[in-house]
C-alpha cells in the first residue's frame, strides 16, 4: 500500500525515517527520480539512508507509473518520495492518480520565496503547484506528523 | 595545510568547534556548515566553496555527523564534483576526531591523517560499562 506520497528534496532522511516511519509504521520507501535512477552511484547514496528493516528502491517515473498499482496492492507500508514538484507532475502526467501530496521540505535557495519555514518555491515550482491544484491534487504541507497540515494550494493562490 | 569542513545538523558543527577550541585553543582552517533550513543544493555549494583551492592547501577533510543523512550525501556529492584539492569524507564526527585532526594535521600527509583521525574518533566510543 502507499501511505504517503511526499515531496522532499532531502528524500530519505531523519524526518522520514524516524518521525513518519514511526507514525505510519512504514517499512518501504520508493524514490522516484529519473536522474537518480540513472546513476548507480547516486542511487547508492540515496539508498544508504534507508534504515535497517525497510526496503528501498530508486526508480524512474516510467517505472513508478508501471509499478504504482502493485505498490498500492502489496502489503508493504510504503512512502513514495520525489525531490521536486516537477517529478510529481511527471508521475501525474503518466496517468497516476496522486490524490494527495504531502509537501515535506523545499528549502531556501536563490530565487525561491518563503511560504512556510520549510517550503520555499520559485516561480516555476509555484506554477507546477497551481497546475496540480487545478488538476484536483491536494497539496498538504506538513514536514513532520506532529505538526498540523497546511493547505498549500490555498497558501499559494491563483495569482 | 589540511583544512577541515564540518557539515552537521543544527548547531553541531559550530558547537563541536568551540568545544574543541576550549580544550586545545584556536584551531585554524576549520569551516562549519549547518544544513538547517537550506536546500541540499546550497549545502553542496557551501561545501564546494569551503573546499576550494587556496594557497598551501594540500587536502580537505569533510566531516559529516550522520552516515546516510543529507549532510553526508551533500558531502559525497561535493567530493565527487571536486575542487582540484584532494578531499575525503568521513561520518560520525565527534570531539575525539576533531581533536585528533587538530593535533596531528601538521605531522601527517593527507591520507594518513584522514585514516588516523577516523580511527581516533572510533576509538573514543567505549562501553557500555554497567
Amino acid at each position: 500500500m502507499i501511505l504517503l506520497v511526499r515531496v522532499d528534496e532531502r528524500l530519505i532522511h531523519g524526518q522520514v525515517t524516524v518521525a513518519w516511519r514511526g507514525a505510519l509504521d512504514l517499512d518501504a520507501f520508493a524514490v522516484v527520480d529519473d536522474e537518480l535512477a540513472g546513476s548507480d552511484w547516486e542511487k547508492d547514496l540515496v539508498l544508504a539512508a534507508a534504515p535497517e528493516g525497510t526496503v528501498a528502491e530508486v526508480v524512474t517515473v516510467a517505472d513508478a507509473a508501471r509499478l504504482w498499482d502493485d505498490w498500492k496492492a502489496d502489503t508493504r507500508r510504503r512512502m513514495v518520495l520525489v525531490q521536486s514538484f516537477a517529478s510529481a507532475r511527471s508521475i501525474f502526467a503518466s496517468g497516476v492518480d496522486l490524490g494527495s501530496l504531502n509537501v515535506g521540505g523545499l528549502h531556501k535557495r536563490e530565487g525561491r520565496k518563503e511560504f512556510l519555514p520549510y517550503v520555499w518555491l520559485d516561480s516555476a515550482e509555484m506554477e507546477t503547484c497551481r497546475y496540480l491544484c487545478r488538476s484536483g491534487v491536494t497539496l498538504e504541507a506538513r514536514n513532520v506528523p506532529a505538526t498540523s497540515g497546511v493547505n498549500l494550494c490555498a497558501r499559494i493562490g491563483d495569482s | 595545510m589540511i583544512r577541515a569542513v564540518l557539515v552537521c545538523h543544527g548547531e553541531l558543527s559550530a558547537a563541536l568547534l568551540t568545544s574543541a577550541e576550549e580544550i586545545v585553543g584556536h584551531i585554524p582552517e576549520v569551516i562549519c556548515i549547518s544544513n538547517r533550513g537550506k536546500s541540499p543544493e546550497i549545502v553542496r555549494q557551501e561545501i564546494i566553496h569551503a573546499a576550494g583551492e587556496s594557497a598551501g592547501l594540500s587536502g580537505v577533510l569533510v566531516m559529516a555527523d550522520l552516515f546516510g543523512s543529507s549532510c553526508w550525501r551533500c558531502a559525497m556529492e561535493a567530493a565527487r564534483v571536486g575542487t582540484g584539492v584532494p578531499m575525503a569524507v568521513v561520518t560520525g564526527v565527534n570531539l575525539g576526531m576533531l581533536l585528533s585532526f587538530s593535533q596531528k594535521r601538521d605531522n601527517m600527509d593527507f591520507p594518513t591523517l584522514a585514516s588516523t583521525m577516523t580511527e581516533d574518533g572510533r576509538r573514543g566510543i567505549n562501553g557500555p560499562v554497567f
